[in-house]
């Protein structure tokens, strides 16, 4: 099929899952709030860094509660990932391949893409939105379940399903990585585009230290910014950056501090932030709060009642297990990427265990790497769940990166294609 | 509902003759449409609207926001046409089609029409749509123009003329697909017992003549439909005929050239391509051959098809026999090639380019359409009878700086239908445009698209100035 033709399969299924985890976390902050044990602030800042939109967000609201975040999230048209834009360039992929897919999927595109449309001209969804994220996610599953309806399961089909999957182990990872967002210690919490080195993959300390609830805090030290402007000039440029603040600056006593890498890890080396002791490893126990944060994150994956079956009790280790290594579970990473790498092999015709090509390569490690991978190893070790989801969400982007170098990248003209056809019997006109 | 309110107000009705008794073919229609309950018309009205929006059966309108898309109004009373007298058009048309295919090859070959005095020189080569690189071209199987959308209007006198040839890229064709689709969907009723030609099988007919003009050397042809991308007022359409026929639709981007052959570029290299049934204008399709600042085109296509690789569907060049200066010579055209009289007439015509024609023309400005040879989707026209002083001032500056450029034609009275004002009817101006195929032979779709121009009063009927569509029925006699 054409490359363009393919890429534009792969988003627009992208886009499809993406709309559909947004209005997932929503739905589940909504319940949180109401349950109470975090201050719903905290709940909806943390959402809005859980997307890692925080900056953007930042720039255009001024207070993360309730509406502000619905609208960011739902229907903001300059969120490029909101809702409505997701579905808005879900539809225009839509219509770019028009001709590939099913007019019955092409449909339930159209028709969700007007829904959120008349959503957001209306406003009234960011008063009573569950409705509204009831439809979303219904209108998503029903594009799923009509093009696997409908659409030979050929390579466009293939494609889809490699762009649902790759979106969706993205976003359980972000879902997993929540509770990391909810320690007082994240409060301000970004996940900064720049100066990321110290995160991710990065060392273990500033991870550890990230991790730690009383790592940073909630109020900015008496001699906070004569202290905070001893750190590296990159930290102080982020601490500068109103945009990067998250949680409510006017409002809450949190407003004071700052944010950005530089921030925490300024904060972090300050005296009076380091903790007295370190919990075992990740945060917290699985106290009855814990247990309500833990099954809002599996609600958010739709997991609850398959982990029941599964595991019965609910506690953070077996939470991050269920939705790390699950193979049968299919919004679990480890499933995803089964599937993801399934149907990269269908369109290659390549042979597991093997590659031919930087994407089979990748993604293939990748799904390996889960395959053999264990929780408490995870949990027991430098840099803590955290970090693994760090790595995993960046290696994971490698794989989308080689995907695209694959098979959508225009070639040029030249090298490695085919010579032209013989021109047998074509009478070359004067 | 009581059709006895209906009025005709002297027009020529589609529907019914003078006296509200329906015309031949339009008995059965007629007496459903007088069954109906009060509030139905209007109910499924809304119905057929609402599945368009959600079937997104859209245009684009340019000069609007990039990527604006409206629903093209559909109305849901159909215009009839019995199949007696369809089977005149149809006639009609194929003669007109082989004529004009024979002209095009004249034109870029010998000349013989010319060398016989039949259309002038200048006529020729002054045609903005006259393509020098196509001389001494000859496409495949000998078809230049493979697909043709032919307006047809009728006049107060009942008789059908020809308005316009469009053998560029004409569109509308899957309007009139989806219209019959949303008509069996909204009002089934009305079919019941009725014998109306089918229109489904227009896309098996499109993808056998596409592979049936392809080079010899191919065998399994592959054909692909050529699109300037989704911003493109057709878009709706380029992707609904390449998926009906089960064909690639690829932009410029998608397409390359080596060797004088055309490649795709797809997900597992590059593969041949044989026929591209084209929806991108002569100009924009090889920045090497024509405007070099296209950028929806593909560079080196013509050589590729002057080589013989590959088919160009319609043909480069094709547009100087839809220049309307010409058109007021095929009735000439048919007699030359053809020996035989038009069977559908002409709208008599005046071209500014002859020099006592444009003096008459002038002289009697208001009573004329004045139209520019070269544009289409209604761009540029001056309703004399319309237009106000200054209007008609201006249009007659523009006619001297460029005679060659405007042609004009008596004010027509066109026909009307009865078309869905809230719970009632009214009548509103449609014309026809059939669509015809030149493969191994030649086929007419029966019906066409029927387009309306849905503001009281007004005979612009283009999709981009408010004019809507409606199903066209081709009735035969005698209850199924």
């Amino acid at each position: 099929m054409l490359s363009r033709v393919a890429e534009s399969v792969y988003w627009m299924n992208r886009q499809i899952e993406r709309a559909e985890n947004v209005a997932r976390a929503v739905e589940t902050t909504l319940g949180l709030v109401l349950e109470g044990t975090i201050s719903p602030g905290r709940l909806w800042s943390a959402l809005v860094c859980t997307f890692g939109d925080e900056a953007d967000f930042w720039a255009r609201y001024g207070l993360a509660d309730q509406a502000n975040v619905i609208s960011f999230l739902a229907i903001d048209q300059a969120n490029a990932n909101s809702i409505a834009s997701c579905l808005q360039a879900a539809r225009e992929n839509a219509r770019t391949v028009r001709d590939m897919i099913s007019t019955a999927m092409w449909q339930e595109i159209n028709k969700a893409h007007l829904a959120v449309r008349a959503a957001a001209a209306a406003n009234v969804e960011i008063e009573h939105p569950r409705e509204f994220l009831e439809e979303v996610k219904r209108a998503s599953q029903l594009i799923s379940g009509v093009a696997d309806a409908t659409m030979s399961h050929g390579e466009a089909w293939h494609f889809a399903r490699l762009g649902r999957l790759v979106e969706r182990a993205d976003k359980t990872s972000r879902v997993l990585d929540v509770e990391h967002y909810f320690q007082p210690a994240a409060v301000p919490l970004a996940r900064p585009a720049s100066g990321a080195a110290a995160f991710g993959s990065g060392p273990g300390a500033e991870i550890a230290a990230w991790n730690q609830p009383a790592a940073v805090p909630l109020a900015r030290p008496a001699s906070g910014a004569a202290a905070f402007g001893s750190g590296p000039g990159a930290e102080i440029a982020a601490w500068n950056q109103p945009a990067a603040v998250p949680l409510a600056r006017p409002a809450s006593g949190a407003a004071a501090f700052g944010s950005g890498p530089g921030a925490e890890i300024a904060a972090w080396n300050q005296p009076a932030a380091v903790p007295l002791a370190r919990p075992a490893s990740g945060a917290g126990g699985d106290g009855d709060g814990d247990a309500v944060r833990w099954s809002a994150v599996l609600e958010s994956a739709s997991a609850l009642e398959m982990y029941r079956k599964v595991h019965g009790a609910i506690s953070r280790r077996r939470v991050a297990d269920f939705l790390i290594f699950d193979r049968e579970f299919p919004r679990a990473m480890h499933f995803c990427l089964i599937k993801a790498e399934e149907s990269l092999l269908a369109i290659t015709g390549g042979a597991k265990g093997a590659y031919s090509n930087p994407a089979e390569q990748l993604l293939g490690r990748l799904r390996s790497h889960l395959n053999y991978g264990a929780i408490d190893e995870i949990l027991g070790a430098e840099p803590g769940l955290h970090g693994f989801i760090d790595s995993f969400q960046s290696r994971l982007n490698e794989a989308s990166d080689a995907i695209y170098a694959t098979f959508f990248a225009l070639r040029p003209v030249g090298g490695g294609e085919p010579a032209p056809a013989a021109a047998a019997g074509s009478a070359r006109r004067p | 509902m009581d059709l006895q309110a209906y009025k005709t107000e002297g027009f020529h009705d589609e529907l019914f003759d003078g006296a509200l008794r329906p015309r031949p073919g339009a008995e059965l229609l007629v007496g459903r449409l007088a069954a109906a309950s009060d509030g139905e018309l209007a109910e499924r009205q809304r119905a057929a609207d609402r599945m368009l929006l959600t079937m997104g059966i859209t245009f684009n309108v340019y000069g609007h926001e990039a990527g604006t898309e409206k629903i093209w109004p559909f109305d849901i009373v159909p215009r009839v046409i019995e199949a007696a007298e369809w089977s005149v058009i149809e006639r009609g048309l194929t003669q007109r089609i082989r004529a004009l295919n024979l002209f095009i090859d004249d034109v870029y070959n010998r000349r013989q029409i010319v060398a016989d005095g039949v259309v002038p020189d200048w006529l020729v080569d002054s045609g903005r749509c006259f393509r020098g690189p196509c001389a001494g071209l000859k496409p495949p199987r000998g078809v230049w123009c493979h697909i043709t959308g032919t307006d047809l209007v009728r006049g107060a006198d009942g008789v059908i003329y020809v308005l316009e040839d469009n053998l560029r890229t004409p569109s509308g064709v899957s309007y009139v697909l989806e219209n019959r689709e949303v008509m069996k969907r909204t009002f089934p009723q009305l079919f019941t017992g009725q014998r109306i030609s089918p229109v489904e099988d227009y896309p098996e007919k499109l993808r056998a003549m596409l592979e049936y003009v392809a080079p010899p050397q191919a065998r399994d042809p592959t054909v692909v439909v050529l699109t300037p991308g989704i911003y493109n007022s057709a878009y709706f359409e380029h992707s609904f005929l390449a998926r009906q026929m089960g064909v690639e639709l690829v932009q410029g981007s998608d397409l390359v050239v080596q060797g004088d052959v055309v490649f795709m570029r797809t997900t597992h290299g590059l593969e041949r391509v044989d026929v591209i049934y084209r929806r991108i204008d002569d100009d924009f399709l090889d920045p090497l051959a024509f405007r070099d600042d296209s950028l929806v085109g593909v560079p080196g296509l013509m050589r590729a098809y002057r080589a013989g690789h590959v088919a160009l569907v319609n043909a480069p060049g094709t547009g100087i026999a839809d220049d309307k200066a010409v058109y007021a010579y095929v009735p000439e055209i048919i007699r030359y090639y053809l020996g035989e009289d038009a069977i559908i007439p002409n709208v008599p015509t005046f071209v500014c380019g002859e020099p006592a024609q444009c003096d008459h023309v002038l002289s009697r400005l208001g009573e004329f359409v004045v139209k520019p040879a070269n544009e289409s989707g209604g761009y540029g026209i001056v309703l004399g009878p319309r237009a106000t002083q200054e209007q008609l001032e201006e249009c007659r500056g523009r006619i001297k700086a460029n005679p060659r450029n405007y042609v004009a034609q008596p004010m027509l009275s066109l026909s009307r239908v009865p078309t869905v004002v809230g719970d009632s009817l009214e009548g509103r101006h449609v014309d026809l445009r059939p669509f015809i195929l030149y493969g191994e032979d030649i086929f007419v779709l029966p019906g066409g698209l029927t387009r309306v121009a849905l503001v009281k009063g007004s005979l612009v009927v283009n999709s981009s100035q408010g004019g809507g569509s409606k199903d066209t029925w081709v009735v035969h006699e005698g209850r199924r």
